[in-house]
């Protein structure tokens, strides 16, 4: 117990000074874990420095107007005379042209070969075919015949039906017949196996010899085959006197063993016996002195034995009669036996016979048969040949019949129905006649719109002819030339290329039209700027210097909240599009005391505001906290703002930060 | 009639009273054991689910940091919908001012507990083995102050302190500890107990008063002062007022106690968290000398009186 206790005690320990330790690793590092999650600083001092209010801004001259050179051919360039920024004159050739026909003038000229062939063809077309309707018709007309005949003929039809009939179920049967008669014939064809490997007359030879044999054999064989029924016949009849004897015999041994039962002869006394007694009295007689009761008891015992003897001899002759008559009857069934077992033999020397002979008959019927087929052979295929032949021919007569049928089943009807079909077949041939009269005055119109489309596509063909003229004049015009004079702010097409129908061939802003420049300020930029207002063109040295002057202040689309675009017209010589001007507007540059970078300056709506940082002394060291401070921005140009509110190197201020702050957040500051 | 003599009837109405005694029971043991079950569950939810849950205590004040969905009671929650250590990372890895907290409970906790006992041992002895004319009304002031509630005593100790120029140091709270009469009653009682005879045998050995303090007295009232020191850590662990009145000014010098006792909506969750570690260290000094303790109090007839 003591010992469990202390060691839970040492556990309890040891996990107490694992966690004091963590906990004291923990708090160890945690400043340094603390500053990776504070957001990083960088801060300088508000210092001495100019703020100048100049609006600076640089641009691209673009000129007033563009004329765009357009050409109407696609035709291929040859050479070009001017590139892009070149100055040109009214009449300047700016593209030489390829010696060759446009593609409008192929075209033109396909087209106008395409609607010639459509006029020919136009007028080619024939006159309306009216064949297919009036074969209508007189078809119609045929038909209606042959409804009033059917009318005309209903009973007639009706007995034609009976008799179609009767042929068709004859010829179905016949049919039937012959296939059956077909499939026995080929099944008995297909069973043959003809012996081919003889030749004819080597076959016949060969057939006669094999018939013969075959015949003796089988005549042989069915003759034993008689033989054996007529013994095994001879041995049932057998049966009966056998069994007759037996029963006899059985009989009178029954009868003799019955009177030796009735008469024993267990005290009959043997002769021996008796000529023994007969000695033993002679012997008592002979004997001195003699015993008279001795010799009286043998001789009384002698002649009781005598009598015995006597008196069973007639038995005995019985008996001996009985054995004789069995004897007798024993001799006849032994002649019975004798006689069925002879027949026996005969039957199995028979049965031998007939097993010899039937080996001999099959293996004369193997050479027999497959020459006795090929004997059948052809005879049986011409058979099948003629079945065919005849069964195809009953066949072709059935479907002469069925159709027949089907005919004569269609004109089967009543009379009312009869008349109905009539009526329909009139009016048909109604509608079909007046479809035809209408058509016929459709036709008419039709010509006369066909002679109308006729002169219109001819009218077509004088235009395009005109066209394909007018295209070939300007054919031998080789040059596209500049219709204004400027700089050429686009040449399209290089030599080589095909020029696009219609497509622009190249772009010149006209110089007489004047140049303008813009650039983008800010809102508050764009506040201290007037219309009218000159801007000087800076960084230009050139002799005569040119200026600028504020046209337009436009809304910038790309950024509407906080940016607007100054537009400028640019006056002076040795001006240019595309060429780059550094323009300044305003008044130049003021000192203060304390000036801030713009980035230091916050604004809510509460005003303006920095964030200082105020250092705090900590157990595990400095901690720096962002401070809010309201200020006012006295002024600020692009990057620095000059304000109000915090004295110049006091404090440190914010100027970013790499999260967003707030009043009271530990920051740490950036690593110079 | 069973072999022990009780009817069937009895041994019923037995059965009965004890289940209803293990009901009651059951239920004050889950009364007590909820708030440590809560605490350690909550602090591995996420702080939307505790805000979502807890929000409600903290929203009436109109707390702006809270920001997320807040329920309209507050909902006692056992198990977290989704666990999240996030709390433990915050309070363990990301603010160091938790970690400096709990170091700041150890540097007060510990040597008030240390020094009281040394100080309580002396005096325990002295009142246990002399007894002079004023022993006796001693003691009763002994027992009057420590039945005052700290409130009552905290007014004169500001005072002192004041007097001494220590307050917004840690001296200020040390000092009333180490002074304070809990640790001597209890003491006073164990040693109390001790038989003279055994005084005697130490004297006719040859001891001396000081052999007889540290070789008998000392460990014959071990389990008390293992109680003692449990009893005095866990009270001083969870002081609030005391670093509130006397380090208004000095918050980085407050507990985590303190700490925990004015959590508002934004921490709740690492309240929840802080007050699982927190409760760490008591839990394994009162499972270190737990068997003492237990001996402790059982023994000591101050405890039981």
């Amino acid at each position: 117990m003591k010992k469990d206790a202390s060691n839970r005690r040492n556990i309890v320990k040891n996990i107490a000074i694992i966690f004091l330790a963590v906990m004291l690793v923990l708090t160890f590092f945690s400043n340094t874990i603390l500053n990776y999650s504070l957001p990083e600083v960088a801060v300088q001092y508000p210092m001495y420095g100019t703020i100048s209010s100049r609006i600076r801004g640089q641009g691209t001259v673009t000129a007033n107007q563009t004329y765009q050179v357009y050409f109407d051919e696609s035709r291929i360039i040859e050479e070009v005379y001017f590139r892009r920024g070149n100055i040109v004159k009214k009449g300047d050739i700016l593209y030489l042209l390829k010696d060759a026909p446009s593609d409008e003038l192929n075209n033109a000229i396909n087209t106008l070969t395409t609607m010639k062939i459509n006029y020919q063809r136009k007028l080619m077309e024939s006159t309306p075919d009216y064949t297919v309707i009036l074969e209508e018709i007189a078809q119609l007309n045929k038909q209606l015949i042959e409804a009033k005949q059917i009318k005309s003929n209903l009973n007639s039809n009706r007995a034609l039906l009976i008799s179609i009939q009767t042929e068709i179920d004859l010829l179905n049967k016949s049919i039937s017949e012959l296939s059956s008669k077909k499939t026995n014939l080929e099944t008995y064809l297909n069973s043959l196996e003809p012996d081919t490997s003889l030749s004819e007359d080597e076959f016949l030879a060969a057939l006669r010899n094999a018939s013969i044999d075959y015949e003796n054999a089988k005549t042989a064989l069915d003759a034993e085959k008689e033989n054996l029924k007529e013994l095994q016949r001879e041995l049932v009849k057998m049966a009966n006197p056998l069994l007759v004897a037996q029963a006899n015999l059985d009989a009178k041994v029954l009868e003799k063993s019955n009177y030796i039962k009735e008469n024993p002869s267990t005290d009959v006394p043997t002769s021996s016996e008796i000529m023994s007694k007969e000695n033993d009295l002679v012997t008592a007689e002979n004997a001195s002195p003699s015993d008279p009761a001795e010799i009286s008891r043998l001789r009384n015992e002698l002649n009781s034995m005598i009598a015995k003897y006597f008196e069973y001899i007639p038995i005995q002759e019985r008996i001996n009669q009985y054995d004789i008559e069995i004897s007798v009857l024993t001799e006849e069934l032994n002649n019975i036996q004798r006689q069925r077992n002879e027949i026996n033999t005969n039957i199995e020397i028979s049965q031998n016979r007939i097993d010899v002979l039937q080996f001999t008959f099959e293996d004369i019927e193997a050479v027999y048969l497959p020459l006795k087929a090929r004997y059948e052979y052809e005879d049986i295929e011409i058979e099948i040949q003629e079945v065919s032949k005849t069964l195809l021919e009953s066949q072709d007569e059935l479907r002469i019949l069925s159709e027949e049928k089907i005919e004569v089943e269609g004109k089967i009807m009543t009379e009312s129905e009869a008349d109905e079909l009539i009526a329909v077949l009139e009016k048909s041939l109604y509608d079909k006649q007046q479809s035809y009269e209408k058509q016929k005055a459709e036709d008419v119109f039709d010509q006369q719109l066909k002679q109308i489309e006729l002169q219109n596509m001819k009218r077509e063909i004088e235009v395009q002819e005109a066209l394909v003229e007018r295209l070939s004049d300007k054919v031998e015009n080789n040059t596209i030339t500049a219709p204004v004079s400027g700089a050429l702010l686009n040449m399209r097409y290089v030599a080589g290329e095909k020029t696009e129908a219609g497509g622009v061939a190249a772009e010149i802003e006209i110089s007489e039209k004047g140049y303008t420049m813009s650039f983008s300020v800010t809102v508050e930029q764009a506040r201290r700027i007037s219309v009218g207002q000159q801007a000087e063109i800076q960084y230009y040295y050139g002799t005569t210097a040119p200026y600028a002057q504020v046209t337009g202040i436009q809304t910038d689309y790309n950024n509407p909240q906080s940016s607007r675009i100054i537009v400028l017209e640019v006056i002076g010589d040795n001006i240019y599009p595309g060429q780059t001007l550094y323009v300044a507007l305003g008044e130049t540059g003021r000192d203060f005391e304390t000036v801030v970078p713009n980035s230091a300056v916050h604004e809510d709506n509460k005003g303006k505001f920095v964030y200082i940082v105020e250092a705090k002394n900590t157990p595990i060291g400095n901690r720096y906290i962002a401070k809010r401070v309201d200020i006012q921005v006295i002024a600020s140009d692009d990057k620095n703002s000059a304000i109000s509110g915090i004295s110049a190197y006091a404090n440190y201020v914010i100027t970013t930060a790499s999260k967003p702050l707030t009043d009271g957040m530990q920051v740490r500051l950036v690593e110079e | 009639m069973s072999k022990i003599g009780m009817t069937k009837s009895m041994k019923i109405k037995r059965v009965i009273s004890i289940s209803i005694a293990l009901v009651i029971l059951a239920f004050t043991a889950a009364m007590f054991i909820m708030p440590i079950v809560l605490t350690v569950t909550n602090s591995f939810m996420t702080k939307s689910e505790i805000t979502a849950n807890y929000g409600k205590i903290f929203s009436e004040g109109g707390s702006s940091a809270v920001s997320s969905y807040i329920a309209d009671k507050v909902n006692l929650k056992i198990i977290p919908d989704k666990v999240s250590f996030s709390q433990y990372v915050t309070v363990l890895v990301k603010s160091p001012q938790y970690l400096l907290k709990f170091w700041n409970s150890i540097i007060l906790v510990v040597p008030i507990v240390i020094f009281q006992i040394i100080i309580a041992l002396g005096a325990s002895y002295s009142f246990a083995r002399y007894k002079g004319r004023f022993r006796n009304t001693m003691f009763f002031i002994y027992i009057a102050l420590m039945l005052m509630p700290y409130q009552v005593t905290l007014v004169p100790n500001y005072l002192v302190a004041d007097w001494m120029n220590i307050l917004e140091t840690r001296w200020s709270i040390i000092l009333p500890g180490i002074f304070s009469p809990f640790a001597v009653f209890i003491l006073t009682k164990t040693m109390q107990r001790i038989p003279s005879s055994i005084v005697e045998a130490a004297k006719i050995d040859g001891a001396n008063e000081w052999k007889i303090f540290r070789k008998v007295f000392i460990p014959m009232s071990k389990n008390a002062i293992y109680s003692v020191a449990i009893l005095l850590f866990m009270d001083y662990w969870n002081m609030v007022e005391q670093p509130l009145i006397m380090l208004q000014k000095s918050d980085e010098m407050h507990p985590l106690s303190v700490f925990l006792s004015k959590i508002n909506a934004g921490e709740i969750g690492l309240a929840f968290a802080v007050a699982a570690i927190y409760m760490v260290l008591p839990l394994l000094l009162f499972l270190y000398s737990e068997d003492r303790v237990l001996e402790g109090v059982a023994s000591s007839s101050a405890i039981k009186g």
